[in-house]
């Protein structure tokens, strides 16, 4: 029998998509890791962190890494598939709506290991990252109600995702248990880059008699920290040590780092350890979650007893939930 | 020839695409990656490979329904901008009608939410219908204001009264299984939207060659007078014209919800509202033609990811790319076939062979 063009062609396909189908990726060697970013890689917020986050890991620990920035919901669930097939052992979604694309592309991937930053359902070959927002939040709530004047405190936030509720109410919960007639003011601004969103909102907390405002969106933050500091009131910073660009303004900053969470989840990937389940870093790991540098207003016993609060909920003393 | 040279202004748009490819060749020699190996990865992983080809399928399904939600309006000199916030309220009924209705029987249920989302972006559709026919207000306007409505309202519901308690991200619950559209391909997200978009498309096809109500739009896309002289009902058909694009606009995100998210996402429309512009002109108002424009600029989209992917390409080299193509075709049809001209031209190079026939033998050259 003779092998016509078109056979031919057929042939080689099929062989092409058998050989993709049996390719597994290999495991152990040389680690492959995968970000898949929804954003840009150059935001100064959420997914730079988790690109340099991969990035500074991948030089520190020696791993292969691979991005895709940009990529839009509906090509999210294929992004992630691609790495897996491509022979990427971790595959990383960048982001809690992440959490479907990658529970449906998983079962199909049994070998590869997923990591859903800031996801709600681990299990099987699926890890969830994430920070434990209520505890620094609570730590963030008391330093702000021994420094409020007013006994009010402020919280923003742009969409009540889960994470952001959490920690809204850790920051309440701290906030009481330094002031017990405190109270906290909480405002949604469905948006979180909108600065002139997150100024309007920090100003109308402040005209209600709140007087150390905790915002918590992404690039907005900078829109409430600027009408917090023309009012001359107090703030409470995220994710970095802000007091460097707020010098006057911020008293101290509630910082998850994603640096630190990142090389710490795929420190355990490499020797071995990723399982299924929930890595939520909190205070008892301060390379991720970590409170950061005191306004110098801010008097020494009061540091002192964050100091002692910090203690007592890495011991489980205290409930910040 | 004359007819010749006609095929090559016909086939402009491809002429586009490769003078376009060509000049995003240099963009990746500058960025440092050999365009050869990117050029490979885009169309391998977006055409010859079973995921890739799904991926491209499944993305076909928004970008074609949009690009007829254009076509068929444009056809009869409406312009709608709106297709994405039409996709946008699709997505947003049928969501409701899957998630808030009371649980019954697939057979109905299914029926039910791609009717609802239809008439969710038929109703959208209508208004700047409306506002033109009877109000005489610019449709592009009202369509463009509208986009951003649907978008935001989408996001309210999403993370308000529909979001799923405790969700890491503004979604709404997962709709049961049994509501979901059927795949195409196993093991991939391609469904069964991107056939129900080419039936609709020979639909529009069989409208508007074969009956009189196709002819009568088509009359008024050309002279709304001389139409409304002939008897027929130029802002009634306006209005309706807008429902039915706004309401396959609809079906683009009822297919997008029930085939591929299963959930009302916030913000789940990556801007297929206005690929489908592209689509339009692609296909230069042919809804024959747009399957082939769609599936080519689906192919683009996901190929320009999968070469991100491959050669480690920025995504804002594939975007600049995926940019070019649309510019280039958008100034090809600026070029239109000039019979008269063209004729006049090979008639001129007839006699100027003839001329130059002649100066052979009295050595003289012929000029004209």
């Amino acid at each position: 029998m003779s092998i016509s063009r078109r056979s031919f062609c057929l042939l080689a396909t099929a062989t092409v998509l058998t050989g993709l189908g049996l390719s597994t990726p290999a495991f152990a060697e040389n680690l492959k890791v995968a970000i898949v970013l929804p954003g840009v890689k150059t935001d100064k917020s959420f997914n730079q962190a988790g690109y340099e986050g991969v990035e500074h890991a991948a030089k520190e620990l020696g791993l292969e890494f691979a991005y895709s920035e940009k990529v839009a919901q509906p090509d999210q669930p294929e992004a992630l598939a691609d790495y897996a097939r491509r022979g990427y052992s971790v595959v990383i979604g960048h982001g809690g709506e992440f959490q479907d694309s990658v529970a449906k592309v998983a079962s199909r991937f049994p070998d590869t290991k997923f990591v859903v930053v800031n996801g709600t359902e681990p299990g099987g070959n699926v890890a969830i990252m994430s920070f434990d927002f209520p505890a620094l939040g609570y730590v963030m709530g008391y330093v702000a109600g021994k420094v409020s004047e007013t006994g009010k405190g402020g919280y923003i936030g742009a969409q009540k995702l889960k994470f952001y509720v959490d920690l809204g109410n850790g920051y309440t919960k701290g906030f009481k248990a330094a002031r017990p007639d405190g109270e906290v003011l909480t405002a949604w601004t469905n948006d979180w880059d909108d600065v002139a969103k997150g100024k309007e909102a920090a100003l109308n907390e402040i005209s209600q008699g709140a007087d150390v405002i905790f915002p918590s969106m992404d690039n907005a933050v900078v829109g409430s920290l600027q009408g917090v500091k023309e009012k001359g009131k107090k703030a409470i910073g995220i994710y970095y040590d802000a007091i460097s660009d707020w010098p006057d303004t911020v008293v101290q900053s509630a910082i998850f780092d994603m640096r630190g969470a990142l090389l710490t989840t795929l420190t355990e990937a490499k020797e071995g350890r990723l399982e299924g389940k929930a890595y939520i870093y909190g205070l008892e790991t301060p390379k991720a979650t970590r409170i950061g540098t005191y306004h110098a207003s801010v008097p020494a016993a009061v540091q002192d007893e964050a100091a002692a609060i910090i203690e007592k909920i890495k011991a489980g003393e205290i409930d910040v939930h | 020839m004359l007819r010749a040279i006609q095929y090559i202004y016909v086939l402009r748009p491809v002429w586009a695409v490769l003078a376009a490819l060509l000049v995003g060749a240099g963009l990746i020699a500058v960025a440092g990656v050999n365009p050869w190996d990117a050029y490979g990865a885009l169309f391998g992983g977006a055409f010859l490979d079973y995921y890739g080809l799904a991926s491209t399928l499944a993305k076909m399904s928004p970008i074609l329904l949009a690009g007829l939600a254009v076509i068929v309006p444009l056809r009869v000199g409406l312009l709608n901008i709106g297709a994405e916030g039409q996709i946008y309220m699709g997505g947003l009924f049928s969501s409701m009608a899957a998630l808030l209705l009371p649980e019954m029987s697939p057979y109905l249920q299914v029926p039910l939410c791609v009717l609802a989302g239809a008439v969710g972006g038929g109703f959208w559709g209508m208004i700047p219908g409306y506002l033109k026919a009877y109000r005489g207000v610019n449709e592009v306007i009202i369509t463009i204001l509208l986009n951003f409505i649907a978008i935001n309202l989408v996001s309210y519901v999403a993370g308000g009264p529909m979001m799923q308690e405790g969700a890491p991200y503004p979604y709404s619950e997962e709709i049961r299984e049994g509501l979901w559209l059927p795949y195409i391909m196993p093991q991939t997200d391609a469904h069964l939207g991107v056939l129900a978009g080419i039936v609709l498309c020979l639909a529009a096809w069989f409208v508007f060659r074969f009956t009189t109500v196709g002819f009568g739009l088509g009359m008024i896309g050309k002279n709304p007078t001389a139409a409304t002289y002939a008897g027929i009902r130029v802002r009634r058909n306006v209005v309706a014209v807008m429902f039915v694009a706004g309401a396959i606009g609809g079906l683009a995100g009822t297919f997008e919800v029930l085939g591929l998210k299963h959930r009302l996402y916030h913000l789940f429309s990556p801007g297929y509202g206005f690929d489908g512009i592209v689509v339009a002109f692609l296909a230069q108002l042919s809804p024959l033609m747009a399957p082939i424009a769609a599936f080519f600029l689906s192919g683009l989209k996901v190929g320009g990811l999968i070469m991100q992917r491959a050669v480690g390409l920025e995504s804002t080299v594939v975007e600049a790319i995926q940019g070019l193509v649309i510019i280039f075709v958008a100034v090809s049809l600026a070029f239109r076939f000039d019979r008269g001209n063209w004729r006049r031209f090979l008639e001129r190079r007839r006699l100027l062979d003839a001329g130059l026939a002649q100066g052979v033998t009295n050595n003289s050259g012929g000029t004209s």
